[in-house]
């Protein structure tokens, strides 16, 4: 019972392929079973579009005719909506990297490393798994919008999933980089709250900088550091793009959050390759 | 498909299922308390036509239109006559307010101004600025154009812009019957309105009327309260019925009302 | 690339010469031996000879800094790809997937290796059979005993139908019955397969029915051969009786006193040999109350080469993180 002539018919390729959808299954099945992080992608919306967006509405809605404090073509409700969607990505994205750690040390990554595939197949195996997972449950999110009043069409949906697609590669790409510099879980969460939560909240996700008034008059409403921040934050235009998909308001133009998400892409993923060669 | 890939799936399903069931919430109160008070209040100008006359025979567009929807949520109708609304462009003046009506109508149109403040009902005519003038004309350099802005949300800078470029001197008008007057007595060689008031004119005078050249055009909708989505829903879902059984042509047909164009 | 076909005849597993530094410690000092095919060979020495640090060479993890090691003839550090085809490797630490079920390890393990999907199949179910976990094929890991566990990599390092099986300390953690159990696994697979298998360990039990033993200590090989060679030419003999009287004590003392090992006290310890045995007994065989004989083992070879126990050490702090791990860490696996 001699398998090895079986497998020379088999091409290289077909090898690294077939390690490829392997190691992309493993991550996909995972995250199914993981029942934390899928409650957690199922609660993160419910709060934030449920609680947050029916609580804070009254605030932002006109009660006179004429008389807005924002003059803004939506509602709160749809203008966090996907913000929530971006959220959802990166927690899931950020979760899926710390894995890497564990995986590294003890776990099923050495198994991995000692197998016939290359390293960029390992690599690629874990970010796209981490990736699918990701959009996943950012389409969760999209089952709120008629909750949210977000009209969704299949030409919307579809460019959304692309974008959420683009945006969950270079998060979960820069999840692995900084996993594959911190050695430890309690390093992992320090990062998580001093870099990952901060980044979401100054990206415009839950405010907008409004635009409506002049950039003169954006810069009096809100301090000159904040917007500075906030338009220094890649992750503002991939929100922006996001939104101006779903409920078609962009703050900035609509090829910018596309090309920053790809350049982010290719280059953390360039930066995760390196790192995974080298070790 | 393994026992193990199986339980996945139904986890998912689960999750999905569960987040389905919570998108049917209604996210506020606006349907309910529409029903409690079994009265649906809309803000109107005095006189508009041909949306509102005042006519109680030939109420107007959107006054039937209204009462059509109300009639298939199984509501009355209440109309709020404001005045401010036919003399004032800026809807600042008008002071609305949640108090006095759910909806407002005669002559909301569904721009990116009116979504800056309010919420829109589904579109049933199409508007946009139109000339009307005794006879065609080719073209408007050198003439004198009375202008009538009375619709808020028509993008009258827009217009400025393009009756200068081409050499027009503008009038501005306060009322239909001047801008009437003013064609009829020579002092305009045409008239610049909404669409639907400049064919009412266009037909009371015997006038053609054509669509302003370079601008765009507008959807007439209903104007509600943002935040109000299940009233929104509701009032989508009458909106679907009436054009379903014809009654929304019936009635634009009677008003010489454009249907909306397919985007 | 094509597999660089092996010379005929080659050993299984060639180490030539490798030697690798971490730092200032020489982790490995000019290591050379070869294991046969069909060997079933032995790895001895106490944690921190070097033994992982030469089965990570040998699995391409690391690279030696000088040397070569040879995989089925091909050299691990140019073909690194062709030789982790022909190795299976069962790590200290499992590296199981704990979410996912026993038959779904073995089928990502297939799909990593490129083993084609009926043949992983066929493979998947043999293995079980093998290792006697067919019906927990369904369950998931999570739920299996250490022990099933450890049978479980085992067959999944057979999957992609390896010739060379390296088992890193495989019965580390376990208690002696599972032990037991594990090797008769792994001798009904040498009995059922053609395979070579590399053994680390610091066990001294265990290697005594293996073909060969090397006892490695420091990074330096101490020692190559049979575990009868080794007891042989190492290996003591050892006498230890309790005489009638003290008097009597003194006398066998003062008699054999260059034979006298370990510290006198009511109990005396001959180094001896056969010779030894009879003489004593004939000279002083009514004065001894009590008399053993402990035949030489390899604990006493080692002790003899290195001159020291097998030592002990404090938790690392990979043992710390995994064990905070395991007690739930922070989103961990």
């Amino acid at each position: 019972m001699n398998g090895a002539g079986a497998r020379q018919r088999r091409s290289a390729l077909m090898v690294q392929l077939g390690g490829l959808y392997g190691l992309w299954l493993r991550e996909v099945k995972r995250a199914f079973r993981d029942r934390g992080q899928l409650i957690g992608g199922v609660s993160r919306p419910i709060l934030w579009v449920l609680i947050l967006g029916i609580g804070l509405n009254p605030y932002f809605r006109g009660e006179v005719y004429g008389a807005a404090t924002f003059v803004v073509p939506f509602t709160y409700l749809q203008f966090i909506f996907p913000a929530v969607i971006a959220l959802n990505i990166m927690f899931t994205s950020v979760q899926s990297a710390v894995s890497v750690i564990w995986d590294r040390e003890f776990g099923f990554l050495r198994e991995v490393l000692v197998s016939p595939l290359s390293r960029t197949t390992v690599l690629l195996g874990k970010v796209l798994g981490g990736t699918t997972v990701a959009v996943l449950h950012g389409c969760l999110v999209l089952i709120l919008a008629r909750f949210a009043d977000v009209p969704l069409t299949l030409p919307d949906v579809l460019k959304a999933v692309g974008l959420m697609a683009l945006l969950a590669f270079a998060l979960t790409s820069l999840g692995v980089v900084i996993a594959n510099r911190i050695r430890s879980f309690e390093g992992f969460g320090i990062f998580s709250n001093a870099v990952i939560l901060p980044l979401y909240f100054t990206s415009s996700s839950i405010f907008p900088l409004d635009p409506a008034l002049t950039r003169a008059q954006t810069r009096i409403v809100y301090p000159e550091w904040l917007v500075t921040l906030v338009e220094y934050n890649p992750l503002t235009y991939a929100v922006d793009a996001l939104r101006g998909t779903l409920i078609d308001y962009y703050q900035f133009a609509p090829w910018m959050g596309i090309a920053v998400m790809a350049g982010a892409a290719v280059v953390l993923f360039g930066i995760a390759l390196y790192d995974f060669h080298r070790t | 498909m393994t026992r193990a890939a199986m339980r996945d799936v139904l986890s998912f399903v689960a999750v999905v299922a569960l987040l389905v069931a919570v998108s049917v919430l209604p996210p506020d109160t606006s349907l309910s308390e529409v029903e409690k008070s079994a009265s649906l209040k809309a803000c109107v100008p005095p006189v508009y036509p041909p949306l509102v006359t005042g006519d109680a025979a030939l109420p107007g567009l959107d006054i039937e239109l209204l009462g059509a929807v109300a009639q298939r949520l199984g509501l009355a109708l209440v109309v709020n006559e404001n005045p401010a609304i036919g003399r004032d462009f800026n809807p600042r003046n008008w002071r609305l307010s949640r108090g006095q009506c759910h909806v407002i109508a005669g002559g909301v149109v569904d721009s990116v101004q009116t979504r800056s403040f309010l919420d829109v009902s589904p579109p049933y005519a199409e508007t946009g600025w139109a000339v009307v003038s005794p006879a065609p004309i080719a073209d408007l350099a050198g003439k004198t154009v009375g202008v009538l802005t009375l619709v808020s949300g028509l993008d009258r800078i827009g217009l400025a812009s393009v009756l200068r470029a081409r050499g027009a001197v503008a009038r501005v008008v306060p009322t239909p019957d001047m801008l009437a007057a003013g064609i009829a007595d020579g002092t305009f060689a045409a008239g610049v309105t909404e669409a639907m008031l400049a064919r009412k004119l266009a037909d009371e005078h015997g006038w053609t009327v054509a669509w302003a050249p370079d601008l765009a055009h507008y959807r007439l909708v209903f104007g509600l309260w943002k935040g109000d989505v299940t009233l929104k829903h509701a009032i989508a879902r009458a909106f679907a019925g009436l054009s379903a059984d014809g009654t929304l042509a019936a009635i634009l047909d009677r008003y010489g009302g454009v249907p909306v164009a397919p985007r | 690339m094509a597999d660089p076909a092996p010379a005929p005849a080659a050993p299984a597993i060639r180490v030539d010469g490798v030697s690798k530094r971490y730092g200032r410690t020489l982790a490995l000092d000019n290591v050379s031996f070869d294991v046969g095919e069909r060997e079933m060979f032995a790895l001895l020495g106490p944690n921190g000879a070097g033994k992982t640090t030469l089965l990570h060479i040998l699995c391409s993890i690391l690279r030696p800094d000088s040397g070569v090691a040879l995989i089925g003839g091909v050299d691990v550090a140019k073909h690194p790809l062709a030789a982790r085809q022909l190795l299976g490797i069962v790590f200290q630490e499992p590296s199981l997937d704990d979410r996912l079920t026993v038959k779904e390890n073995l089928d990502l393990h297939g799909l990593v290796f490129g083993v084609p999907r009926r043949l992983r199949r066929q493979r998947i179910g043999e293995m079980l059979a093998l290792v006697e976990l067919a019906d927990w094929a369904d369950k998931p890991v999570r739920s299996l005993s250490s022990g099933m566990k450890r049978r479980l990599e085992i067959a999944r390092a057979l999957i992609h139908d390896s010739r060379i099986l390296l088992l890193d300390e495989p019965t580390v953690g376990l208690d002696a019955q599972t032990r037991e159990r594990i090797w008769s696994h792994v001798r009904q697979l040498r009995a059922e397969r053609d395979i070579t298998v590399l053994v680390t360990t610091h066990y001294i039990e265990e290697v005594e029915h293996c073909d060969r033993v090397c006892i490695i200590d420091g990074g330096k090989v101490l020692a190559l051969d049979t575990p009868e060679a080794l007891k042989q030419a190492h290996g003591q003999t050892l006498l230890r009786l309790s005489p009638a009287s003290a008097a009597d004590g003194e006398a066998i003392a003062r008699r054999f006193a260059d034979r006298l090992t370990g510290t006198p006290g009511t109990e005396l310890t001959l180094v001896s040999d056969d010779a030894l045995v009879a003489a004593v007994l004939a000279e002083f065989g009514t004065r001894i109350k009590t008399l053993s004989i402990e035949v030489p083992s390899l604990e006493t070879v080692f002790l003899s080469l290195t001159g020291h126990e097998l030592r002990n050490r404090a938790a690392d702090p990979r043992e710390q993180t995994r064990a905070f791990g395991r007690r739930g860490g922070e989103h961990t696996r």
